[in-house]
Order: C-alpha cells, then structure tokens, then sequence
C-alpha cells in the first residue's frame, strides 16, 4: 500500500484554487519560496503536487524518477498550509496538509526506490555514522570537550548533528548559559541523529530507528530541551506520532529560556545596542507554533531593537535549507535565503536573529555569496553575549 | 535529472526562446497543467504536449509565431482558475502558454488613475499592491478569483466578467490591453489611431471597443500580456449591516428598488436564501441581505447605509442584532480574500444563472424549484451542502446555488457532475446565461448550443479571418 493512501482525504480536499500559489496581502507576499525562484511549474508547489499525487491515487500517473526528482523540490515550510486555511471541521487540523502528502510521496518513492542521489547519500551517511555529514561518531560531543557535562540529568540536552558538527558556537552558548544559571543538565554519551532530515525526505524506516535508539536513551529524563529547530519539530511531533507519548517533556530552547525570563532567572544585563530582526525558523514557527517565545526573550535584552520584517511570524518566508532542498539544490537555497536578507534590510536591520542551525548556516551562506553586510546569530548567542559570558 | 526520453517536437526551439529552465513537456508536469479548479477537471482534463512559461511579450510573440510556422495549437494559460472545465486544446501536441512569470506591475499611475500590469499578475497581488498606494480597482474579493490572473480574468477564463459585488463587472474597469495576435503581431487596444500618441488607452476612443472584442474570448484571438485597469480612490471606512426579510417578495421589493439608485449604496451585497443564511451562522427562517458599504467620510458611509436601511424599511426587512452584524462582519474576513473557510466545506460545483431584473423573481423561485426536485431525484439530500444566494450586480440579478461536496466520494462526485450538465440543459432551455455553461470545456464544445446560431456563425467568421491556422485554443467557436 502506498503512503499516499492515509492521506486520500488531504489530496481529495484540494479545491486547486491556488491561493497556496498566490496569496498576497498586507501579511504575505507570495507563497511558495520554491516556486518563485525555480521554473515556477505547477508542479513545484503544492497545488501541482496535489494534483499529481492524485493522479497517482486514481491509478492514471505513476511514481517515476521526474516525480521523484520535483518531490525534492519542496523545503516543507507549511506556508502554503498557512495561506490555504482550510480546515477539517471535526478535527481542527489543515484540511489540506500538503506538506505531509509531500513527504508521504517521498516515503512511497523511497519504498519503491526511486531516492534520489542526495537522498540516498544522506540516508546512508545517517546509517552509518548516525549523522547527516559523514563525520565521525565520536568526534559528535568535541564541542563540550571542555565544559564537563554529565551524561546523565533530569535535564537532557538534545544538541543535533548540525550543531554538533558544523555550528558548535551554539551548543557551547546553550552549555555556557545553563552553567551560568546553575541549571544541571546532561548530554548524551551517544546520541544519533534525531531522524528530521530522514522524516522529511521520506525514509521513515531510517527515522524510526533513530527515534527509538533516542527515545530510550533519553527515558531517564524529565525535560529534553534543544536549541536545533528541526530536532524540536521531530522529537515534539514526530516522535509521538509513531511511538506514542513521549516519558518526557520536550522544549526548543528559545521557550525554555523564556520561561526562565518570565521566572526572574534569567536577567540579560549587558546592552547590546543592535537593530535586529527575528527570523523565524518554519520547523518550531509553523511546525509548532513558537513566535512570541523567542521575541520575548530578545526584548529582554538591553539594548536590542527587534524590528519585525515582512513577512513575519506565521507568514514567514522560508530560508530555503529545509526538507532536503539544501542537500539538492544549494544555490536555489541560498537565492532563496537571500530574499530574507532582502526583507531584514527592508527594516533597517543590523543583524538576523533565528534559533535553528540550519537557517543560520544557510543565510551565512548567502550573506557570504552577495556580499551583505548583515551579521547572522543564533538567538542562544545573543543571550550569552548579554549574560557577560 | 536527465532523461532519455524524447522531447516534444518544439523542445529546443521553445528553449532557446525562453531558456530550458522555463520549459516542460514531462508527463506530470502536463498531467498538473491539464486540471483547473474546476469540478469537472478531472473528466475532461487532457495533458497538453509542453509548457513553456514565457517572461515577456516579445517572447509571447516569438511562440505565436512558432507556433503558427509549425502549425502547432496553442492554450494560453493563467492561474488555471477556470470552474468551466480545461480546454480540450490539441492534447499531446499542443503548447501550453503559462503567463503567471510574467507578473510584474508596469506602472501604477495616480495622475491618470490607472494601472499597468502584466497578465500574470494575480488579482490579489495587483488589488494589494494598488491598496497600498491608496487606490482600489474592481475585483472579486473572493475565490477562486482572488487568484486569477489578470489575463485570465480578461479573457473570461476565470468565469467570465468577475463580479465586483455591488459595484459593477469586473469587465467595465479594463481600459486597454495588449494582445499578441495569432500572427505574432502586437496590438494594443483602444489606443488613438495617432501613432505620435503614446499616452494611457482611452476605452470610448472613437474607434471600435477592442477591449471589448478580446474580453472573454478566452484566448480564442490573442494572448493577452498586459492590461490597463481604471483605479478608484481607496474608501477610508469601510462597514458592513445585515437586514433580513420574512420572505423573497419583501427582499425582491428591496433589491428592485435599491437597483435604481445610482451611485449604487452598497460596496457590495448578496442576499442568503434562509437555509444558507442559517448555515452562515444567522437566521434559518428569514432571507439574509448582507451588505459593505463605505465612504471617504464617516458621513459618506452613514450617508449610504441610511439610503439602504430606508429602502429595506419600507419593504419590511428587519435589522440585524449588534451580534449578526459582528458575525457578518467576521464572515467577510474569513471568506473575502481567503479560501480557507469555503474549502473547509468541500469541493464545489456552481449552478448560477444570470438573468435582468424583470424576470427574476420568476427564475430565481424556478430555480430554487429546479434544485430541490433534483436533490429528491438524485438522492443527495443530506450529501452536500448547497448555498443558494442572490447577487444583483448592474442591470442584472445572479441566482447562485454552490454545491459542497466530498470529492473523495466518486458516487457523489458522479452525481454531481451529472446535476451540472442537467442545469446546463435546464438554463439553456429556457434562455438563461450561466458563466459556467459558457466558459472552458462547455464554451468549447457547446457554442452551437449555447450561443444563437448569428452569433455563433459571426464568431467562427471572425476566428477564421484572425487565426486561419486555427492555432489560438482550437475547439473554441466551433473552429
């Protein structure tokens, strides 16, 4: 049985207005990021897709390595679910969630092996050295060689492969600030990829054993908190889906350091005078619904002036790393990522803030391709700026 | 990914036009392109032979031309908005011309009121865009006409004229537009003869009203890039009231007299039958008569809702509590300009009939009638929901029925589909206009049906002197 078939509803719900294409007012500007800067077919965005996987259901097309190849073309932002709005009225949920019919296409793909080369590569570097780069196991905790963190606390956490291999000032800032706060925290000896580039580009298999090797790793503690926003969107909402209730309570590390705004425990003293703008990650903004959190901890910090860009919050433009574009079409990423600089200097901003490695990494990438003047942090940073530290 | 497969004969001859970036003949790319938003597409629906999606007139021009030294049909394409069904165009072979690249506002111009923009442009995009500047155009605030294109919507594509509810047709605020004709040439319409003249379309030149010709000719004469749109101040306030009646006489009475004053009070107005009404949340036993209204002044606004209060007064209707006007008032934010909270619903089929004002109260009850025998007949009371609504707009009244329905449900979907090609028959009997029955797959094949045999005959000389080859969206007029 296709993957395909559990989403019937979904693909049988589109009305192909396009509005998914389309929509434009005083909060969105278009809303396929893919679409605007590749061919711009039917076929890559969500309304042709849709089209497409009912094809496929109705028997008339089948799963070939062209479907295969413009599946890819997707960064799974949901912003084409957040300008539809339709919604199922029993459940509440989008009606038409195309991102999943999306990546359920890419499961039924996987399954009937048409991965795509960057797909394949991933899964198998992810099958063997448990993380998406091809690094070596054990070099994973190198960052914290210096910090002395226990492997086991009621606190765990979760630091990701990117930032693990490839954006390590961010776990070291997130170490650096709970130390500094006295907050007992434990990293995991031998953590394996969360699953989320697995889970977005179909190969659930893969994703399941990464869940559930982490999931037990993790069953002593109490709070999991995690400063990657793909590792918030998967171990919030994947991991329940196919495992059940987690034996833990999950956080992206933006709420847990609001919460401890809110409490009085975390005080930012230091000014950092700075116009900044927040950039909202899609995996813990439309994924999970995170917005406020992290702009209130931004405010707490002296100084700073947090201008919002357009689009915003759950209008966000996607950076253009997510859902495996990054992996196969780099330089539609980063032309992607450079409309963000474009809307952060509309606003008179110094510098983007965001809370997800991968947004950070690919909007650098773009910084550093045209040449902009615009600083690139992670929120985690700022506040350990802030905190002297 | 490269492919091995053969390409469509006009691959890189259409490539070297456009760039190969902009060009498609793969099977699901033209299986995406074979269904609009229509409820019958995946009946009629055909892939086309290749798509190509040009960035400007000159490359529009260099197609045509191709097209026509190849013999090659071409479906000139928008947003795929179209709720009449996909053109049978010459499927396997045929280009499809998509216009959603070329998307650009030319110029907003304030001094002359009017805006430039290429047909690709959404109407949501150009009516946002224009708001901002503190200027309006007709438009149809809901979908799936937000997102039409402008050229879709010129040509008819999107349903015909779009209704700007309460103001006017769409149709009456389209000054000029350029057109590539069949042969490649680019013509402007409604432009002074002058050459030395290069100044904004004047619609009522002293000249034939081409823009009248090519509205709603679907492409069948020339591809539409550009149009010119006449702009209106933007209203500072904006409102909305509801009335209701006890029955459809008092609210006939209402809306005939209300037809004659001029300017029209209501920035728009549609009147739920009381079943719908109920549906909208407000009353199940009476007609609803929901109305925007606006003004540049708070005295303006207050000045208009008293001349519509007075005439719904006098004809019985009865105000709305401070609570149905706020949930009319959140109706229209959820349905205006969003499709969300209609798609909720479920796919649709739309039975409207259009029809002047002395023969509508006659047609409407007819057709209420009509439907609900049809319902009992076919068995699907209870299976969908259905709206019907009451649009005057203009000179003429639209009798609205909307069907919801599972698409999922091939049983029902069947039934549907069935229940539109009989209310085609039903409206074409008695001398209705439909824009359903007259747009897409039905204007292709039915014109010798729907359309008097003068005018039919008339509109196939025409096709044939312009377009001998026959390239512009074949099937259409009988050609």
């Amino acid at each position: 049985m296709l993957e395909l078939e559990k989403y019937k509803r979904n693909v049988y719900s589109c009305v192909r207005c396009g509005i998914c294409r389309a929509k434009y007012d005083e909060n969105v500007r278009r809303v396929c990021p893919i679409r605007e800067h590749s061919g711009g077919f039917d076929t890559h965005y969500a309304k042709g897709r849709i089209v497409i996987a009912r094809g496929i259901l109705e028997g008339k097309l089948k799963y070939s390595n062209g479907i295969a190849d413009v599946l890819t073309y997707c960064t799974t932002c949901r912003n084409c679910i957040e300008a539809c709005g339709a919604v199922d009225m029993t459940t509440g949920n989008p009606k038409i969630d195309s991102t999943t019919v999306t990546e359920a296409m890419r499961a039924d793909i996987v399954n009937l092996d048409l991965t795509p080369e960057p797909y394949k590569k991933l899964s198998s570097r992810i099958e063997k050295d448990r993380n998406p780069y091809g690094e070596p196991k054990e070099n994973r905790n190198k960052w914290a060689e210096e910090l002395d963190i226990p492997e086991k606390a009621d606190t765990m956490l979760f630091v990701g492969c990117t930032l693990c291999y490839r954006r390590m000032e961010i776990p070291i800032a997130t170490a650096k600030i709970l130390k500094k706060l006295n907050i007992p925290f434990g990293i995991l000896k031998d953590e394996w990829c969360c699953g989320s580039p697995l889970w977005r580009t179909g190969a659930r298999k893969l994703a399941e054993k990464m869940a559930r090797h982490n999931i037990e790793a993790l069953k002593d503690a109490k709070t999991v908190i995690t400063s990657c926003a793909g590792c918030a969107r998967v171990l919030k909402d994947d991991y329940p889906k196919i495992l059940g209730n987690l034996p833990f309570e999950v956080l992206h590390f933006t709420e847990f350091l609001h919460s401890l705004v809110n409490e009085g425990k975390l005080k930012p003293e230091k000014r950092i005078v700075k116009k900044v703008t927040y950039h909202d990650p899609c995996h813990i903004g439309r994924h999970l619904g995170i917005y406020d959190e992290p702009r209130e901890v931004l405010k707490s910090i002296p100084g700073i002036q947090l201008r919002e860009m357009y689009p915003t919050r759950e209008n966000a433009w996607c950076c253009g790393a997510g859902g495996g574009v990054k992996i196969c079409h780099p330089e539609l990423a980063i032309e992607i990522a450079t409309d963000r600089l474009g809307h952060a200097k509309e606003v008179g901003a110094e510098a983007i803030v965001s809370s997800c490695p991968f947004c950070k990494t690919n909007l650098l990438d773009a910084i550093k391709k045209t040449g902009s003047n615009l600083e690139m942090h992670d929120i985690t940073e700022l506040v350990a700026l802030s905190m002297g530290i | 990914m490269t492919t091995t497969k053969e390409h469509h004969a006009l691959y890189d001859d259409l490539a070297a036009i456009v760039g190969s970036k902009y060009v498609s003949d793969d099977e699901f790319v033209l299986w995406a392109y074979a269904h609009d938003s229509s409820s019958i597409a995946h009946i009629y629906g055909k892939p086309q032979g290749i798509v190509v999606r040009p960035g400007c007139t000159e490359d529009v021009v260099k197609i045509v031309k191709l097209a026509n030294q190849t013999l090659t049909p071409i479906v000139p394409r928008g947003g795929g908005l179209g709720i009449g069904g996909p053109l049978p165009g010459a499927p396997g072979k045929a280009i499809v011309v998509d216009m959603t690249r070329m998307d650009e506002i030319i110029d907003i111009d304030e001094e002359n009121k009017v805006v430039l923009a290429e047909a690709g442009i959404t109407e949501c995009e150009l009516v946002t865009r224009v708001n901002e500047k503190g200027w309006d155009i007709l438009n149809t605030a809901f979908q799936p006409y937000y997102t039409t294109t402008l050229g879709g919507h010129i040509s008819g594509a999107s349903c015909g004229a779009g209704m700007h509810l309460g103001r006017s047709w769409n149709w009456k605020g389209v000054i000029g537009m350029k057109v590539v004709l069949p042969n490649g040439t680019v013509f402007e319409t409604n432009r002074w003869n002058n050459n030395q003249n290069a100044g904004q379309p004047f619609r009522w030149v002293p000249a034939p009203d081409f823009t009248g010709f090519f509205s709603g000719t679907y492409g069948a004469f020339g591809i539409i890039t550009e149009g010119t749109l006449r702009m209106f101040r933007l209203a500072k306030i904006k409102d909305v009231d509801v009335m209701f009646f006890n029955t459809f006489d008092d609210l006939w009475h209402a809306l005939y007299e209300l037809a004659e004053v001029d300017p029209y009070p209501c920035e728009y107005l549609f009147c739920p039958d009381p079943k719908t009404s109920g549906i909208m949340g407000l009353r199940d036993n009476q007609f609803g008569f929901i109305y925007g209204f606006e003004g540049r002044s708070e005295e303006e606004a207050e000045f208009k809702r008293k001349i519509v209060h007075k005439i719904c007064e006098k004809a019985g209707g009865e105000h709305g509590t401070e609570i149905e006007v706020k949930s009319c008032g959140d109706l229209q934010k959820r349905v205006f300009k969003n499709m969300g909270t209609v798609a909720s619903i479920g796919m649709w089929s739309l039975l409207e009939l259009v029809v002047g004002r002395k023969d509508f109260p006659k047609v409407f009850k007819e057709h209420a009638a009509w439907k609900n025998k049809k319902f009992r007949e076919k068995g699907i009371e209870g299976q969908l929901t259905d709206f019907h609504l009451v649009f005057p707009i203009d000179e003429t009244f639209i009798s609205s029925v909307m069907l919801f329905y599972d698409d999922s449900d091939p049983e029902l979907r069947k039934k549907v589909f069935d229940l539109t090609h009989e209310f085609f028959e039903y409206i074409n009997h008695r001398g209705y206009v439909s824009f359903e029955s007259a747009t897409g797959w039905s204007l292709a094949t039915g014109t010798h049906k729907f359309f008097r045999p003068e005018l039919h005959d008339f509109l196939y000389a025409l096709k044939k002197a312009v377009d001998p080859n026959n390239i512009m969206n074949p099937g259409l007029f009988g050609f």
